[in-house]
């Protein structure tokens, strides 16, 4: 029998999609009618959730139409499911039927929103707020809690104490005193779930009065013991050589002894010294601590036994505890205030009822785990049998213990699920995804018995030369990054990367085995001056330095498009975003500078080209800035500068001189002026409305796409948040690099995107101009470690750590070892994600260094290391020799095909929109109530005129009692207050009590005033009153205000048409109320 | 095209029966509207019009009773609630609970649900079972399949349910009660009363004519049913072919079942029409990426309206009520008229915002000895808003001014507030009690001031019959004596969910409307926006506090029901509608995809339609230029300011340290700040930024070493400077003082921030203090004592006389060295590699502290060239300070400066250069290319870095 739990490991190109799609409808027309109701589908993505259904609906109305027994799935369903062709047509038919008109069950969806709904269905119990809002920017919520902490100082002693220690170690670390950077810095963990994982051991600790104070004092404690201690040896140390007439450099390596270390013992910043693995092996033998035949030898050898060997041994111990709570203290400040962040955090969602995305995993763990899965779907009114996970390696741990007991509880019905997922694409570790779930963990957690893993092991994606590429790369790959690791930081690197690699070499199907093209594969490495502290300037380095590859893409680019590729062929593919925005300017420049040429330079990409870059943009932001502090001169002038930009007026003195203002200018200027007030009274959306109009952009129509997102984002901004300028432009602030221009699938330009992004993606060609990074992250950018820690006084807690090399030799090894593992596993992938993506052609440019002082590559970099791979005979095909050519230093594969003429890009014409403002509130006509806030009805109001809403009632009311009611429904929606409704309600005692109205109100009539009179073509006459009595009719008018010639006229003329209807003689009466006076008429 | 409710008006006079004698109930106002307008079209005569009522106002005549308003309710809800409950959470926390409970308590009564059993517990429900004979096998089966899942669950969880879940029984009980007691009601409630009586109904006076209906509550159809069979009622159904004969449509859920109904299925027409089938040709969809697009689009659809056609004939249905306000500024000219019906929501009002940031006033209000003072944060986030600025824009603009420069933490009532404006009116204490009508007041102040803008006021409006509302009820309820954020969080709760309806004349211009006020209306244009799933239909699936099997088990309804509203509606507007626009966006909040709605899905495989057509914003950019001025004549004699006149006076202007590093840095930052004097906009005061904080620490110092009047110079030493040390603390308030202008004994309260700074500052003082101390007595001959210098250039008109100027920390002597001095509280190192460096603006780490200290030492030399002693120049920094080893001294090229004089020469030469280059007409103003410089630069924006 087929195991019920199915493990695709799926390589990249493998057609997991289609994979996924089969199974989904393997499952789904089991049971044509309500299959898909209890399959839930999960994957990563918005965009992959609706790739997915729309593939399962594609595939359905295909087989619907007709089924191809030819077709992989077609055949495959046809035999899973002993059906024949007309069968499955059949039934695939009842299936698309079923889903499109059960579309709600038709359950594709990111975990994100199954999980909101499972924490909706339990919000009661969960202790949540009935209403809440789903927040997913957790860096503003961080801002905000931040400075929240900061305003508390005044009242909190302790936390003030606290932080101005803080502030004061800033300053002399050389930072700002600005103590909010540095707590968010590590305040951000409190929404990881790597920090969540403890956090109750946490709150135990660090709720206890007085803890923190505590181990305050232990580290600092600890540090200057040991700091004193290191004194007393260099003492020590310092009386024995003296004692034997020794110098340090009558030790063996004479200048560069290691004796010299022992004068260096105290030093505050490190007073016990490092010793070498060289060390540690030989000197135990004190003969190695002399040069052979040295005169010293005697002397050195009673130094030795008289101590300086005991005291060079207890170094490597002292060390060690001197990092560990070295390492303690680095974050410990910012630590010290996570407790009000976490209570902090508490006060703030309940205040603006929010959930952050980052606490739905959390809630979501728990609810699984204390609830059965029967109650759960009972609570959310679905029954899943099915589950398929896709890109299963990005599941967190979270999310997998969610999972784990609705998968346990269909498994144990024997029902099918389904992990779809690889390894070697995980690059999502930074954001708690965990690839060991997939690796390992699961088929442990899971009963063997149940599990079956299956490998797509044929790449459909590349040619076969490509293939065979990342096949060798990617196999020898890993032993190297290993090596490496092994080498330079000294560890065990447990085969991680071989085991995640296991297996990658990917088949080519046999359709593609012998195309002509084979693919062109192209690395190019150039050698970069190691700077000598490559740690600190890491982040200049990673974007800057590398520039030089931006010369070369020009032609290549050049070359690619007399190859007869398309723009949106080609993608380059790049780490950061800084990256991608260099990488986009210099393209852009090229673009210009090739006018006249037929090469295009058109680049795209997603995450580099930002809404601000538009100069449309700049220009309403420059004036909406100017609005919201009219004594901004720079924002004036800011704003006057994009204007001359738009508008082609050069740039000038005049333009930014504080009062000067170029002629062609000034008018606008006194516009702006003028219309200042009314353009500050306008609610938001609209002032940008206008702003755009004002500033002439709506009519240019330039960077519509820019501005349509710019608009977009005060949408957006409108709809979350209260309205208004400043804080809009404060969100702007924070927001504009977030927000990018949308670029339709099929424009023809090159794309940028960085790996991350690029991930599912495929283009022709595919160029990784920086393909030289720093492995394991340091500086600003190393992560933080949460590690378990016991203070002196035996309580246990949780401390955050950086990711620094002081670790390697602290209590806290461990720790650093696997993330230095998991660093290597990450650039690996990276890499892997990279080198898969292209299905034609690869071009990399990396840069490598040699460290000056040990003239070897080192293994730390991924320049470094594809280098080494290239130049060292690398080989992957049995036949060809090594293609490296180490003139050029470039490794280059396969030849071009004959030229083919490229597609004719098929433009479609764009319709045009309309971009142009109305003016519509003249257009608009609002209904007037008695008493409203029109002109009139304030008069009403202030003048207490209660005519008005008497005659409203009155024209309404069926009687007496109905008039009443009516008050008390005005009373209800809060038109008038109590008071006044008591007024309103006296005056129509007052009318009624006059006996002619109350008999109007009689019920002896009968009374049609609710329905009046219609004329042809609609016109409608309501008189307040009509009765009709068996032999006569009345008519009433109330009137409020002065009497008037036209109010007779107006009841004779109902008086008319009442009778042509009724045939009755007929009574008319003009009753004015204030003060009660009738007339017949 | 003819719409149904005209066909129906058509019907119903062909019938011949008189019109006065007809009662015509329609799901809602609107409709009947139309039906009359339509009657109107229809007739030759003047006819009396039938009566038109909404199912609503039927059942409630019925029933002769309204329902109380829903804040009552929960209110009363609340009330009881808390009967029940000990330790019941405050009404606040409890309002939107309280919202959902009464929604469920609704929809009991609506589909006559048997409550008791309902909200029994499992054990309960077996004692029922003879009393729910009516349920079915698969009724009990959900139920017995609910509980037996709950029997699973562990003893906590079973708990954690059946906490809340037991009250509810109790608390529906105890609300009937309590409503009946006081004569309130709530809708369900009515309904169910009338459903359950119905033989008591008296036969109608009228004919009663049902018109366009689609989804009946249980109780609904129960009383229309009753109608029909008793007093032959009749019903004309909007009904379409599609619906019926397709079983999967669930647009026609709920006709599929009345058609089958004994009674009901009579009142369908014999003849079916089946339109929507041949609607495929006439709908056009449209994709496009932004939601805002939507509105570009629909805007160019409405552009070929001819002018000569009926406006109300078209119609642009919002399922999002947000994207009103785009759509509206887009329409084009054609459109000469418009109605809008539909409910636009509250917090995107500028009134809300208005009145949120009055709140926060309010909240953080103090009153301490009967001074009443404000928080300085929503004091000048009120002052920036327009209603003040244009109450009094120069009152408001001067009172931030003041507030900022003054550093008022607690802004003291009088400062801001002003007798007879909307300053007096907003800026005052109040109690929870009085908040409302406080509020009151200010809205109709401004209804007031605001005279010309019937939006706004239409707003106004809205807020203030809530506002009214909400006083009333506090008054009903006797809640007195609450506190202030609870009535905060209350009133942000309640408005944040008010939709302020938008109702316009409904019978002219074109139609914008949302999707439940199109019911039952045809028009001949229709275009749909936000066709996307989860916005039509909405997702987010139905909120109740009952498990979704059991309201499925007691036939309450799901979303499948929903679903089926919407889609009745959606379909709908098709059956007459000769061309059809949808919208759906690809773009979504926050960029996430967006899918398209359903509707289109089923149309293309089962009408079938048209593919989309996608229409797409052309994404070209025009990118920004770079910045470069040459020297004009102008900017040449801005220059010439800094020029020592020929004879005699004195230069109009001189360059600072400063702005000489600036020009080194970037050449058009200078060119902004000192040729087109563009200045730096001001700080806000809750930060402090490094400027400030220099400022203060200059000003500490000064005044602790300071000279005394009329003396030359004071002489430290190190016991002076153990009396100093004391008094370190109260120098740095002095100077605190008077940055912000603070009179002595006048209380300094600090942010929490500047309360951090202060403590900072005082260290740091102290160490600078216990420097000297440690290094010897020493003679201060100057602090922060300005300096005028000149320096002779060539220039194209000759040699000029450049003046240069700027203040010097500290002048000092000791041990017969004259030492200049400057305080840093940056990164600055003291390391420079040679003079040269300092004015090489490639070279990235340029020592521009070091260039600024050597400034000083020619300052000083060129005041006192018969000074013999050397200058020794050298900066104090925070960083460095608190070592053991500081030292002060610049160090070039790893060795000591000792003596200024020594590098004069070069030092000048180098200065010299740097001059000549600023005024060279023919080296112009650019951006740096180094765009780090850019980072902190105030004209970021405008150079676009
Ligand atoms: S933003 Fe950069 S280029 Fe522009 S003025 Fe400032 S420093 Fe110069």
């Amino acid at each position: 029998m087929a195991k019920p739990f199915l493990l695709y490991r799926s390589s990249a190109g493998s057609g997991k999609t289609y994979t996924l799609t089969l199974e989904y409808l393997k499952l789904a027309l089991r049971n044509p009618q309500s299959g898909f109701r209890q399959i839930l589908a999960v994957t990563f993505t918005n965009k992959a959730t609706q790739e997915m259904k729309e593939r399962i609906v594609e595939e359905l109305e295909r087989l619907s139409q007709g089924v191809n027994p030819t077709e992989f799935l077609d055949q495959e369903l046809m035999d899973q499911l002993g059906l024949d062709a007309q069968q499955l047509m059949d039934r695939a038919k009842v299936t698309l039927l079923h889903v499109l008109h059960g579309y709600g069950h038709f359950a594709v969806s990111t975990i994100d929103s199954f999980f909101q709904k499972v924490i909706r269905s339990f919000a009661r119990e969960m202790d949540l707020q009935a209403k809440f809002d789903l927040e997913m920017d957790t860096d503003g919520v961080l801002d905000k809690l931040v400075d929240r902490i900061v305003e508390k100082v005044a009242e909190d002693p302790a936390l003030r104490n606290w932080l101005i220690d803080y502030a004061e170690e800033q300053l002399l670390d050389g930072k700002s005193w600005d103590i909010r950077v540095g707590i968010k810095g590590l305040g951000k963990e409190i929404f990881q779930e790597r920090f969540k994982a403890f956090r109750a051991i946490f709150q135990e600790s660090v709720g206890q009065e007085g803890f923190l104070p505590e181990l305050k004092t232990q580290i600092s404690r600890v540090r200057v013991e040991l700091i004193a201690e290191g004194k007393i040896q260099a003492q020590k140390a310092e009386d024995i050589r003296v004692q034997f007439g020794l110098e340090w450099t009558d030790f063996k390596g004479g200048s560069r002894s290691f004796a010299k270390k022992f004068g260096s013992l105290g030093d505050p910043k490190m007073p016990f010294p490092e010793l070498t693995a060289i060390m540690l092996r030989d000197l135990p033998e004190v003969s190695n601590w002399f040069v052979n035949k040295s005169p010293q030898e005697a002397a050195i050898c009673s130094a030795f036994a008289a101590g300086l060997g005991d005291l060079l041994f207890s170094w490597p111990e002292k060390l060690k505890v001197w990092n560990t709570f070295t390492s303690l203290q680095k974050n410990l400040n910012a630590f010290g205030v996570f407790r009000n962040l976490l209570l902090e955090l508490r006060d703030l969602k309940d205040e603006e009822g929010i959930l952050l995305i980052s606490d739905v995993n959390d809630f979501l763990a728990e609810i699984t785990r204390e609830n059965e899965a029967p109650f759960l779907y009972e609570k959310i009114g679905n029954q899943y049998q099915h589950f398929l996970i896709d890109e299963f390696q990005d599941t967190s741990e979270f999310q997998w213990s969610s999972f784990k007991p609705l998968l346990q509880n269909s498994l144990a019905s024997g029902n099918t699920n389904l992990l779809v997922g690889d390894v070697k694409q995980s690059i999502y570790r930074w954001r708690g995804g965990k690839l060991e779930l997939l690796l390992s963990e699961v088929q442990e957690q899971i009963h063997p018995d149940f599990v079956e893993v299956k490998n797509l092991s044929v790449n459909y994606r590349s040619l076969p030369g490509i293939i065979a590429f990342n096949n060798a790369v990617f196999q020898q790959l890993p032993a190297w990054m290993e090596r490496g690791m092994e080498s330079h930081y000294e560890l065990d690197p447990e085969n991680k990367l071989s085991l995640a690699f296991e297996g990658v070499a990917q088949e080519v199907p046999k359709k593609k085995k012998d195309a002509a093209f084979l693919g062109k594969i192209h690395l190019e490495f150039a050698e970069k001056s190691s700077s000598e502290k490559p740690q600190e300037d890491e982040n200049e380095e990673e974007e800057g330095l590398e520039l030089g590859v931006l010369e070369k893409l020009p032609d290549l680019v050049m070359q690619l498009q007399d190859q007869g590729y398309a723009l949106r062929d080609i993608a380059f593919l790049v780490r950061t975003n800084g990256q991608g925005a260099i990488l986009a300017d210099r393209l852009m420049e090229v673009q210009r500078e090739q006018v006249g040429t037929d090469y295009r330079f058109d680049v795209l990409s997603e995450e580099s080209l930002f809404i601000d870059k538009s100069i449309a943009v700049k220009c309403v932001v420059g004036f909406l800035t100017y609005l919201s502090d009219p004594s901004d001169r720079v924002a004036l002038k800011t704003l006057w500068q994009y204007y001359a930009l738009v508008h082609d007026i050069s740039l000038s003195h005049e333009l930014f001189f504080v009062r000067g203002l170029p002629s062609e200018l000034q008018e606008k200027e006194k516009e702006l002026l003028a219309r200042q007030a009314s353009f500050q009274q306008m609610p938001l959306m609209e002032l940008v409305e206008q702003g755009l109009t004002f500033l002439g952009l709506t009519q240019k129509q330039q960077d519509l796409s820019y501005v349509s997102g710019f608009k977009e984002a005060v949408f957006d901004y409108v709809k979350k948040n209260r309205a208004d300028l400043l804080g809009f432009l404060d969100w702007w602030e924070l927001n504009k690099k977030k927000r990018t221009v949308k670029i339709p699938e099929d424009h023809d330009s090159m794309r940028i995107l960085t790996i991350h992004k690029s991930k599912g993606l495929q283009f022709k060609v595919v160029i990784m101009p920086f393909l030289d990074w720093g492995i394991v992250s340091s500086g600003l950018q190393a992560p933080v470690l949460w590690a378990p820690f016991d203070t002196e006084t035996g309580v246990q807690t949780v401390v955050p750590l950086t990711h620094q090399s002081l670790l390697k030799n602290s209590h806290f090894s461990g720790a650093y070892d696997e993330e230095v593992r998991l660093s290597y596993l990450d650039s690996l992938n990276m890499l892997y994600v990279a080198f898969t993506r292209a299905e034609e052609a690869l071009f990399g440019f990396g840069t490598y260094s040699i460290s000056k002082s040990k003239k070897e590559i080192s293994p730390t970099r991924t320049g470094n290391l594809l280098y080494s791979l290239f130049s060292g005979g690398f080989k992957f095909l049995e036949d060809s020799s090594s293609s490296w050519n180490p003139d050029t230093l470039t490794f280059a594969w396969g030849d071009w095909t004959k030229a083919k003429k490229p597609e004719k890009v098929e433009v479609s014409a764009v319709p045009s929109l309309r971009w142009d403002c109305m003016d519509w509130k003249s257009k608009l006509q609002t209904k007037a109530y008695p008493w409203d806030f029109s002109p009139e009805g304030i008069r009403a109001r202030e003048q207490r005129d209660f005519g008005v809403i008497v005659h409203a009632i009155l024209a309404e009311a069926r009687g007496w009692e109905d008039a009443s009611r009516l008050v008390k429904e005005y009373f209800q929606e809060g038109r008038l207050d109590l008071e006044t409704a008591a007024q309103v309600k006296m005056k129509l005692d007052q009318v009624f009590a006059n006996l002619e109205v109350r008999k109007w109100f009689d019920s002896n009539f009968s009374s049609l005033s609710e329905q009046g009179i219609l004329l042809p073509g609609g016109t409608q006459k309501r008189p307040d009153r009509i009765l009709i009595g068996k032999d006569e009719a009345i008519v009433i008018d109330f009137k409020t205000g002065i009497k008037r010639e036209s109010h007779a006229d107006q009841v004779y003329e109902y008086m008319s048409l009442v009778k042509t209807l009724t045939q009755l003689p007929v009574k008319g009466y003009l009753c004015y109320l204030e003060p009660t006076e009738i007339i017949a008429l | 095209m003819i719409p149904f409710l005209k066909e129906t008006a058509q019907q119903l006079l062909d019938s011949g029966r008189d019109l006065k004698d007809l009662r015509l109930v329609l799901p809602n106002r609107r409709a009947g509207l139309f039906f009359t307008k339509y009657l109107g079209e229809l007739i030759q005569q003047p006819v009396w019009m039938p009566e038109v009522v909404t199912i609503e106002q039927l059942v409630y005549q019925l029933a002769g009773k309204t329902p109380t308003d829903d804040l009552t309710l929960v209110f009363e809800l609340y009330e009881e609630y808390r009967s029940l409950q000990k330790e019941a959470e405050p009404f606040d926390r409890f309002y939107h609970w309280g919202e959902l409970i009464l929604k469920d308590f609704n929809d009991l009564d609506q589909f006559l649900a048997p409550v008791k059993q309902v909200y029994a517990h499992l054990a309960e429900i077996k004692e029922f079972e003879s009393d729910l004979s009516f349920l079915t096998e698969e009724q009990w089966a959900l139920i017995a399949q609910f509980w037996k899942a709950f029997e699973r669950q562990n003893e906590t969880e079973k708990e954690r349910f059946l906490k809340f879940w037991q009250i509810l029984g109790s608390l529906y009980e105890g609300f009937q009660e309590r409503l009946q007691t006081s004569g309130k009601a709530y809708g369900g409630q009515l309904y169910r009363q009338v459903a359950s009586t119905t033989e008591t109904i008296a036969k109608p006076d009228k004919q009663l004519i049902f018109i366009g209906f689609n989804a009946f509550t249980l109780a609904e159809e129960k009383i229309i049913t009753h109608f029909i069979a008793a007093f032959g009622a009749e019903i004309f159904w909007d009904v379409d072919a599609y619906y019926l004969d397709d079983k999967l449509q669930e647009a026609g859920l709920f006709f599929r079942d009345y058609i089958k109904d004994p009674v009901l299925g009579k009142t369908f027409p014999e003849r079916i029409p089946d339109e929507i089938k041949k609607k495929g040709s006439q709908i056009h969809t449209h994709s496009i990426p932004l939601k805002t697009n939507q509105a570009n689009l629909v805007g160019k659809l409405l552009e070929q309206v001819g002018s000569n056609e009926p406006l109300e004939e078209t119609v642009i249905i919002l399922p999002d009520e947000q994207l009103l306000f785009p759509v509206l500024h887009q329409l084009p000219e054609v459109i000469t008229k418009l109605n809008v019906t539909m409910g636009y929501p509250m917090r995107n009002a500028p009134i809300y915002a208005f009145l949120d940031a009055v709140l926060d006033l309010q909240r953080h209000s103090k009153l301490k000895e009967g001074r009443v003072t404000f928080y300085h944060k929503p004091v000048l986030d009120l002052l920036a808003y327009s209603y003040l600025q244009a109450a009094d824009g120069a009152w408001a603009s001067e009172a931030a001014q003041k507030i900022q420069t003054e550093n008022w933490v607690d802004v003291p009532e009088e400062l801001i507030s002003r007798e007879n404006t909307l300053f007096g009116l907003v800026f005052r204490k109040v109690s929870g009690d009085s908040l409302i009508e406080y509020l009151i007041e200010i809205i109709e102040y401004l209804a007031k001031e605001l005279q010309e803008d019937p939006t706004q006021k239409s707003y106004l409006f809205q807020a203030f019959k809530q506002l009214n509302r909400v006083k009333e009820i506090f008054a009903a309820t006797g809640s007195k004596g609450l506190k202030v954020e609870f009535l905060l969080s209350l009133f942000r709760k309640l408005f944040r969910d008010l939709k302020l309806p938008f109702e316009g004349e409904p019978l002219q211009g074109l139609q914008v409307m949302g999707v439940l006020e199109s019911r039952n209306l045809d028009f001949r244009r229709v275009i749909i926006c936000d066709v996307n799933e989860g916005s039509f239909p909405p997702g987010g699936g139905i909120q109740s506090m009952i498990p979704l099997n059991l309201r499925k088990a007691f036939r309450l309804p799901v979303q499948e029901q929903n679903d089926a509203i919407y889609a009745y509606t959606f379909y709908r507007l098709l059956h007459r509608a000769e061309e059809v626009h949808l919208i759906y966006t690809t773009a979504g909040e926050q960029g996430k995809a967006n899918e398209m709605s359903r509707f289109i899905q089923q149309m293309r495989v089962e009408l079938p339609i048209a593919k989309p057509e996608s229409i797409l914003v052309p994404v070209d950019l025009s990118p920004n230029q770079p910045i470069t001025l040459a020297k004009t004549p102008a900017m040449l004699a801005s220059l010439a300011r800094y020029f020592k006149p020929v004879g005699e006076g004195e230069a109009e202007k001189k360059f600072s340290a400063s702005a000489l590093n600036m020009y080194l840095d970037c050449r058009l930052r200078f060119y902004l700040r000192y040729v087109a004097e563009l200045k730096e906009k001001e700080e806000v005061v809750t930060t402090i930024d490094p400027m400030t904080f220099g400022t203060l620490l200059h000003k500490g110092i000064e005044l602790l070493y300071e000279i005394p009047e009329g003396e030359e110079f004071r002489d430290i030493d190190g016991h002076e400077i153990d009396r100093l040390l004391p008094q370190v603390p109260k120098a740095v308030d002095q100077a605190f003082r008077e940055l912000y202008k603070k009179e002595e004994g006048e209380e300094l309260l600090l942010t929490g921030q500047l309360q951090i700074a202060r403590q900072v500052l005082t260290k740091y003082i102290e160490a600078v203090l216990a420097y000297d101390q440690r290094n010897g007595d020493f003679r201060v001959i100057g602090l922060e004592k300005e300096h005028l210098a000149h320096l002779s250039i060539e220039t194209e008109e000759g040699s000029k006389e450049v003046a240069l100027g700027g203040v010097i920390d500290r002048m000092d002597i000791r041990d017969s060295i004259v030492r200049l001095l400057d305080y840093k509280t940056g990164k600055d190192t003291k390391k420079i590699p040679s003079i040269a460096s300092l004015f090489d603006r490639e070279d990235k780490k340029r020592n521009k502290a070091a260039m600024q200290t050597f400034l000083y030492a020619f300052f000083y030399n060129y005041k006192h060239p018969e000074n013999q002693l050397p200058l020794k120049p050298g900066i104090i920094n925070i960083k460095e300070i608190y070592s053991s080893d500081f030292n002060p001294y610049l160090q070039l090229d790893n060795s000591e400066v000792g003596d200024y004089r020594e590098f004069a020469e070069e030092y000048e030469q180098g200065l010299r250069g740097l001059l000549e280059e600023i005024v060279n007409p023919l080296v112009p103003f650019d951006q740096t290319e180094d765009k780090k410089k850019c980072e902190f630069c105030a004209y970021k924006e405008l150079c676009g870095r």
